[in-house]
């Protein structure tokens, strides 16, 4: 579904993606998990095309981002970690102009049954500017289902949702996976990841450490059956040393 | 002042990221600002050479500083209302800066400074060639140069102060949510009242003396001298300027000086205060959810995205935005203000013959290229940026940039053709130009209309800035400038192709059906290909920069 093929990104100095290898099957949910600063946000900008890559590739549904980058394009749902709409448009005037950009002429009955999904159908024809952080982060997912898109990412998808909000959105991966889907996200909050995520992919600093499911990273990390993911991360990032932020972050203050 | 050597290097780092267009653009202001010099230099020699008139002369330049001090002051007051809003109570890093322990009244002088920046930059940068050309002109006293400037500035920081103070009572006043609304009409209604107080003044009488005729000429200039303003701020500018060409110090220097540090200081404590008692929170966007009724799609939108696709859909929903937006309709505002005034000017001038209307009417096609350059910078340069932070929507979708740029062009053009189209056609009108202008008048301007809407959108499109305050910064960025400099090329080049047919009809006033003689076709197939140029290269250019763009 999604091949990434020795993705490098560099801004300047600073190499924010470090060659990643990662490839997604359809019908799965990846948790994309690392400390701040480990080139998650990078590396989903550059699949949804938000920044160009330094150097690899991408294949999204077998399109090539590069080449093709309007196939890979549509086939792609995307919810970014702060939504943000033309302030003056209303829900479902912006969801209308999404289904015109992407020519899908009888979107009506779908805008309406995921406003409705995403419980804005009372506000939908209030302008987004009245709309709170999380009002904002549902019409984005609303925005991003819009297509049918076999790849869905979201980058820290759970801020600013309330709690019913996080339970509708895990049911909703969910359902995309067994409706054959491929769904990324990235969390800082590893019960989500432990709880909805299939496979579990680590990146620090730029670089995939660890690829599997929970199973698995026990196994790489020769861990019992009794750790959390907590435990196989904190195993994970620090087990490289020098690891920084990840090291200081514990430090006592 | 840490702050302010930290925002100097940011603006530094963003400008060295594009080491050619700044290059240009610097290359551009300086000759423009040379320029401006060398002229006031001659201009103010010419004056002082006028035969007869010496005893008057520093009297006309008094008044002419003045009215420039005076206009200026006026492009101040207009654009600081809004930006002040914008810098003082709704910046994005101001409550990051409060959170700090810095000291809150670092941050508001810091502000202040960024609003004074702002709003009288410019302002004060077209003032110092003129000061500059005075100066050198009367052979100036070497403490002129810092009096004079220092002097401006200080005047300048006066319609900031009132600007900041307004914006202060709007915040207070204004029903929550709504500040920036009600400060972009006010502003507007000042820009108004401006142009009109302009008007009052009659520059066209300028005109209704022939410089041939001397009495006629001294005594208009008498008139002019003894239009003194006194009491006005501009004078107290001009007379410290004045005393300074000897070395001396006016006592208006230091009342000005002092005015316009303490109105800076008052407008930091206010902002301060203002910010302090937390009415900042009236700037949050507005809290009640305005609800419009469901409707079906109307027919109109549905027939713009069958029929065009995506350019369809982004036409609608930019219309929707503009029609809501009042930063953006309240432009055209201005601009309707503008033509109206410039029309009003135009049916004032005396024309006695038909050989000098024709002369106006030339002259007032490469006037209309310039006002259309002055809409497309204001109406068309901004479009792409107006995405602003829903810019991330556009990348993500199957979308090409092609099809966002056109959709941008294809917005505005009506707009440009409109206002062109409709000055070239009235100009024709009130002028009552011989056939041949009459009909190459709003030729003219339609091909100014397209070309400079191109021009426009495309240098946006390959300068955005998806990030501002308000829009009048967008104005004011090296893209712009850059888009100003060619936009006056293009405007030369169409006056000079038009030159050809102007001057056929001043020598055979009779002759009719020019544009359809072989002359004419070439020269219809010239502006088409020196429009089409502008147009098209700029469009693909901004094209190409906007699909290399990473926010
Ligand atoms: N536009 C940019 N310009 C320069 N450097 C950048 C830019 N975007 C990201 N970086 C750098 O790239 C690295 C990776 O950043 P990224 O945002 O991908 O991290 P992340 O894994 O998403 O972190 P977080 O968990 O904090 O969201 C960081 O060192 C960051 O400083
Ligand atoms: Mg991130």
């Amino acid at each position: 579904m999604l091949t990434i093929e020795s993705l490098t990104k560099r801004y300047g100095r600073t190499l924010a993606v470090d060659s990643l290898d990662l490839e997604t099957r359809p019908g799965e949910v990846l948790a994309l998990l690392g400390p701040n600063g480990a080139g998650k946000t990078t590396t989903i900008r550059c699949v949804t095309g938000l920044a160009s890559p330094t150097s690899g590739a991408i294949r999204i549904a077998g399109h090539d981002t590069r080449r093709a980058p309007l196939a890979a394009k549509a086939a792609t749902g995307f919810v970014p970690d702060r939504a943000w709409f033309y302030p003056k448009v209303t829900a479902r005037e912006l969801l209308r102009y999404i289904a015109g950009v992407r020519r899908q002429h009888d979107a009506e009955r779908r805008i309406e049954a995921l406003l409705e999904r995403f419980r804005l159908a009372a506000h939908a024809d209030a302008l987004t500017e009245s709309y709170s952080h999380g009002m904002r982060q549902r019409l984005a997912f609303c925005a991003a289902l819009l297509g049918d898109p076999q790849l869905f990412i979201t980058d820290e998808p759970m801020v600013g949702l309330d709690v019913q909000g996080h339970r509708d959105v895990k049911k909703l991966f969910r359902e995309l996976a067994a409706a054959g889907r491929t769904v990324i996200l990235t969390t800082h909050t590893l019960a989500v990841a432990e709880e909805v995520a299939d496979r579990i992919a680590v990146i620090d600093r730029g670089r995939l450490i660890a690829l599997g499911t929970m199973g698995e990273l026990r196994a790489l990390t020769h861990q019992g059956e009794a750790a959390t993911l907590e435990d196989l991360f904190l195993h994970l990032t620090e087990g490289l040393g020098e690891g920084a932020e990840a090291a200081s972050a514990r430090e006592p203050a | 002042m840490t702050l302010a050597a930290l925002r100097l290097r940011g603006a530094l780092r963003s400008l060295a990221a594009r080491p050619a267009w700044l290059a240009g653009s610097l290359l551009l202001l300086t000759a423009v600002t040379y320029g401006g010099y060398r002229l006031v230099r001659a201009g103010v020699t010419w004056i002082y050479a006028y035969p007869l008139i010496d005893t008057i002369a520093p009297a006309v330049t008094q008044r002419s500083l003045e009215g420039l001090f005076l206009m200026l002051m006026a492009a101040v007051l207009f654009s600081v209302l809004v930006a002040s809003i914008g810098t003082l109570y709704g910046s994005d890093d101001l409550e990051l800066l409060l959170a700090h322990p810095t000291d809150a009244a670092r941050v508001f002088g810091m502000k202040v400074l960024e609003l004074f920046v702002n709003a009288a930059g410019l302002p004060l940068l077209f003032t110092l060639p003129v000061l500059a050309g005075v100066g050198v002109a009367l052979d100036a006293h070497p403490l002129y140069y810092p009096v004079s400037v220092l002097a401006a500035a200080a005047l300048y920081a006066l319609p900031v102060t009132l600007g900041a103070l307004l914006a202060l009572v709007l915040v207070r006043l204004s029903p929550a949510g709504r500040v920036r609304e009600v400060a972009t009409a006010v502003s507007i209604s000042a820009a108004a009242a401006a142009l009109l107080g302009l008007r009052a003044l009659r520059p066209e009488q300028l005109l209704r003396v022939d410089p041939q005729d001397t009495a006629a000429f001294e005594s208009f200039l008498t008139a002019f001298a003894r239009l003194e303003i006194g009491w006005l701020p501009p004078a107290w500018a001009t007379n410290a300027s004045w005393a300074a060409l000897d070395g001396r110090l006016h006592a208006s220097f230091a009342a000005l000086v002092g005015l316009g540090g303490l109105g800076l200081l008052l407008s930091g404590s206010l902002a301060h205060l203002a910010f302090a008692r937390g009415w900042v929170r009236s700037l949050d966007t507005a809290p009640a959810a305005r609800t419009r009724a469901a409707r079906p799609t109307p027919a109109w939108e549905r027939f713009l995205t069958r029929r065009l696709g995506a350019v369809g859909a982004i036409l609608a929903k930019d219309a929707r935005v503009f029609a809501r937006d009042v930063q953006q309709w309240s432009q055209v505002i201005v601009l309707a203000a503008l033509a109206g005034v410039y029309f009003v000017s135009l049916a004032a001038i005396p024309v006695p013959t038909q050989q000098f209307r024709d002369v106006m009417g030339a002259l007032n096609i490469a006037f209309v290229s310039f006002i259309v350059a002055g809409v497309a910078l204001r109406i068309a340069y901004p479009t792409v940026s107006y995405e602003a932070g829903s810019y991330w929507l556009a990348q993500v979708q199957p979308l090409r940039k092609r099809s966002l740029v056109l959709a941008k062009f294809l917005f505005t053009l009506p707009l440009m053709l409109a206002l062109a189209v409709g000055l070239g056609v009235a100009a024709g009108r009130v002028l009552d130009l011989s056939p041949t202008l009459a009909f190459g008048a709003p030729l003219a301007a339609g091909f100014s209309a397209v070309g400079l809407t191109g021009l426009a959108v495309g240098l946006g499109a390959a300068h955005p800035r998806f990030q501002y305050t308000n829009p009048n910064e967008l104005a004011m960025t090296p893209g712009a400038l850059t888009f100003m400099g060619l936009a006056l090329l293009y405007a030369t080049l169409t006056t000079l192709l038009l030159a050809r047919p102007a001057w056929t009809a001043l020598q055979r006033p009779g002759a009719a059906a020019y544009w359809t003689s072989p002359e004419g076709l070439a020269v219809i197939a010239m502006l088409t290909a020196l429009t089409l140029l502008a147009t098209v290269l700029p469009l693909w250019h901004g094209t190409r920069q906007l699909t290399r763009f990473e926010g």
